[in-house]
């Protein structure tokens, strides 16, 4: 396990340029293990384990979360475990999605949360569906900068709810793009791995991945396409609440100006409606957006690839 | 004077051996390995427990986590963190239920008189009631990371007598990976979704690689897009079968040798395909590519009018936020208007 020099040590208190992240091959196959044996419904989610070292953050284990109390109780365990067999710092979490739907609130929450205790934290996430069909299921994002200012907890201390404020979202220039940071993953294969992957696995692997033929079938994009309506359904009903809301701020503030009977210098009130649901919602449309333009059509070397083959 | 080999005593009178097979999760051996590269360095060895399903005479293997242990080496006793693995162990019961105590694994090609301990331990623990053990005796995975004979070896054992304790009899079991669902395990992502410039990638590759060139594509590695990876995928295809075509051509030249195995699998493989199913493959393609085009074109769509619907959004919201100060100069123009008109009536 690495050590945390004085140069670290002050990386992990603050925010640093993540290059890429780089996930150790147990720690891959231990997620997609767990992702692939929970619920479909609720999806696996589990822990993060690792350490930054200069711009690259280090994943070396990963864990599913169970009930809080036994992982404090596990996570302790670990730490004062004389051997020191897995690591503890906790640098994130990961989840199972199927078409990339998880950019939602509890997302948004439980990436904050981990933001709080390490500035450098990610998520990742594994795409089932992908995976099914010889895709690159994997993703890392992390919250940008400019969401991270503009980001703030309602004044109201009693809802624990996170705030997206106009005002905020002005100075800052956030975009829907700009609310999720994208961080390549690199996976690294010690030479033991190797040695194993050498011996027992490459002999019987595929030269090619053969799940990418089941392509071949609409079934994927009409998967998205049925999801995309869905999500874009819930983003036409938040805007139009949304625009409502304006209208009624709009009409409350001419019968305040009629009353005073003149000009009345306070601004209309659109700083403090939350657009957080808003920005979430066009984040997953834009994702499954980006997912049908990602299939690799119309692309002309994939036309003149598809010809030779 | 020759025995007959009827004449033998029957050496297995007394031993019932049930042909188990196993099949190993891919994410046994990478912890297993990742755990011996973890060890203190006074340490020899490194053991775990596994945790797996009984299917009839088919085990298989789906988990496993390290557990603390050493030697002491005053006393040669054997220590293990018992409460560690308690907790772990009930930890792996809540994630996956389904799975039970299976056996053992150790880092060793030989049971030396640790391992013989640790064994006794392991079948003491088999032996209650409490840990739910899903066959009697443990079995024994023995991986050997020092790659002795250039090989990584794997070896399961399971016992068959214990009643020596000093030499407790065993039986190899057959044992294969699980690799036909790759995707399911994650050696999908491992394999085709990255570029890596490892010692084993260097290995497959057929083009020459020199330090400099390994160290440049290094430091930008990293997971394939979506479309690197159709695109890789399909280089590979057509090259298996600029392969094959080369190979089949250079047999009937008489440049090489045939071979009537290699013969036959290019048989079964191609031989799959008949014409008019590559006729309706074909048509398939097409259709579901004008298809696919149509989406990806709604999609794009789509993505503009969220952009649009935004930078309205952020205007709006600019043009209420300057409409204070826009109220403000008119009110200052007014007043500035009747200044005057009084100023005069004074006069």
């Amino acid at each position: 396990m690495a050590e945390i020099t004085g140069e670290s040590a002050s990386a992990q208190l603050n925010r640093v340029h993540l290059h890429r992240v780089m996930i150790d091959t147990p720690a891959l196959l231990n997620m997609v293990k767990h992702c692939r044996d929970a619920d479909w419904r609720q999806g696996g989610q589990g822990n993060l384990m690792g350490v930054l070292k200069d711009d690259t953050l280090m994943i070396t284990q990963t864990m599913p979360e169970v009930n809080k109390s036994q992982m404090e109780e596990l996570t302790a365990a670990m730490e004062n475990e004389s051997q020191k067999l897995m690591d503890t710092n906790k640098v994130g979490f990961y989840l199972s999605a199927h078409m990339g739907l998880t950019f939602n609130t509890d997302t948004l929450n439980n990436l904050y949360k981990c933001y709080k205790q390490f500035k450098n934290s990610v998520f990742l996430i594994y795409d089932i569906s992908k995976a099914n069909y010889g895709m690159n299921p994997l993703h890392c994002y992390r919250l940008s900068g400019k969401a991270i200012e503009t980001l703030e907890k309602n004044a109201n201390t009693t809802i624990d709810k996170m705030n997206l404020v106009q005002d905020k979202i002005r100075q800052s220039q956030l975009t829907i793009q700009e609310l999720f940071e994208e961080v390549p993953i690199r996976i690294h294969r010690s030479h033991l791995l190797q040695a194993f992957l050498f011996d027992h696995i490459q002999p019987h692997m595929p030269a090619f991945n053969t799940n990418l033929f089941k392509l071949a079938t609409p079934q994927y994009l009409c998967n998205h396409v049925y999801q995309l309506n869905e999500a874009t359904e819930e983003l036409v009903f938040e805007q139009q609440r949304l625009e409502q809301q304006q209208r009624q701020m709009m009409k409350q503030q001419k019968r305040i100006i009629q009353k005073q009977g003149g000009v009345s210098n306070a601004p209309i009130e659109d700083v403090i409606t939350n657009k957080l649901d808003l920005f979430l919602l066009s984040r997953q449309v834009d994702e499954l957006c980006n997912q049908i333009n990602d299939c690799g059509i119309p692309d002309k070397e994939m036309e003149s690839k598809l010809q030779k083959a | 004077m020759t025995t007959l080999f009827s004449d033998l005593p029957n050496l297995n009178f007394g031993l019932t051996v049930k042909q188990l097979n196993c099949v190993i999760h891919p994410t046994i051996a990478p912890n297993i390995l990742d755990h011996y590269l973890r060890k203190p360095e006074d340490q020899d060895i490194v053991v775990g427990i596994l945790l797996g399903t009984l299917d009839g005479s088919q085990i298989d293997i789906f988990s496993s986590f390290a557990v603390p242990q050493y030697i002491e080496k005053d006393q040669k006793e054997l220590i293990i963190d018992y409460e560690y693995m308690q907790k772990m162990l009930k930890f792996y019961r809540k994630v996956n239920p389904k799975e039970g105590l299976l056996g053992m694994y150790i880092s060793s090609q030989k049971l030396d008189y640790h391992g013989l301990q640790l064994l006794t331990y392991f079948q003491e623990l088999f032996q209650s009631e409490k840990k739910k053990p899903l066959i009697s005796f443990p079995l024994v995975m023995m991986v050997d990371p020092s790659l002795q004979d250039n090989k990584l070896s794997i070896k399961i054992l399971n016992l068959v007598s214990g009643f020596l304790k000093k030499n407790p009899i065993f039986c190899e079991l057959n044992y294969k990976f699980a690799l036909e669902n790759y995707q399911k395990t994650g050696l999908d992502v491992l394999f085709y979704g990255q570029e890596h410039f490892d010692t084993l990638a260097i290995l497959s590759m057929k083009d020459d690689m020199t330090n400099e060139k390994v160290s440049d594509l290094m430091t930008n590695q990293k997971l394939l897009s979506n479309k690197d990876l159709m695109i890789k995928n399909l280089d590979n295809l057509v090259q298996n079968l600029n392969e094959c075509e080369d190979y089949i051509q250079k047999v009937i030249d008489g440049k090489a040798p045939a071979n009537s195995d290699i013969a036959r699998s290019l048989n079964s493989c191609i031989s799959q395909f008949s014409s008019d199913d590559m006729n309706v493959l074909e048509n398939m393609v097409l259709e579901n590519f004008e298809d696919a085009i149509m989406i990806n074109s709604l999609a794009k769509l789509q993505h503009a009018h969220i952009t649009m619907t935004e930078k309205l959004n952020m205007i709006f919201a600019q043009s209420i936020h300057k409409q204070p100060a826009k109220q403000q100069f008119q009110q200052q123009r007014k007043e500035s208007e009747t200044q005057p008109a009084t100023q005069k009536q004074s006069k």
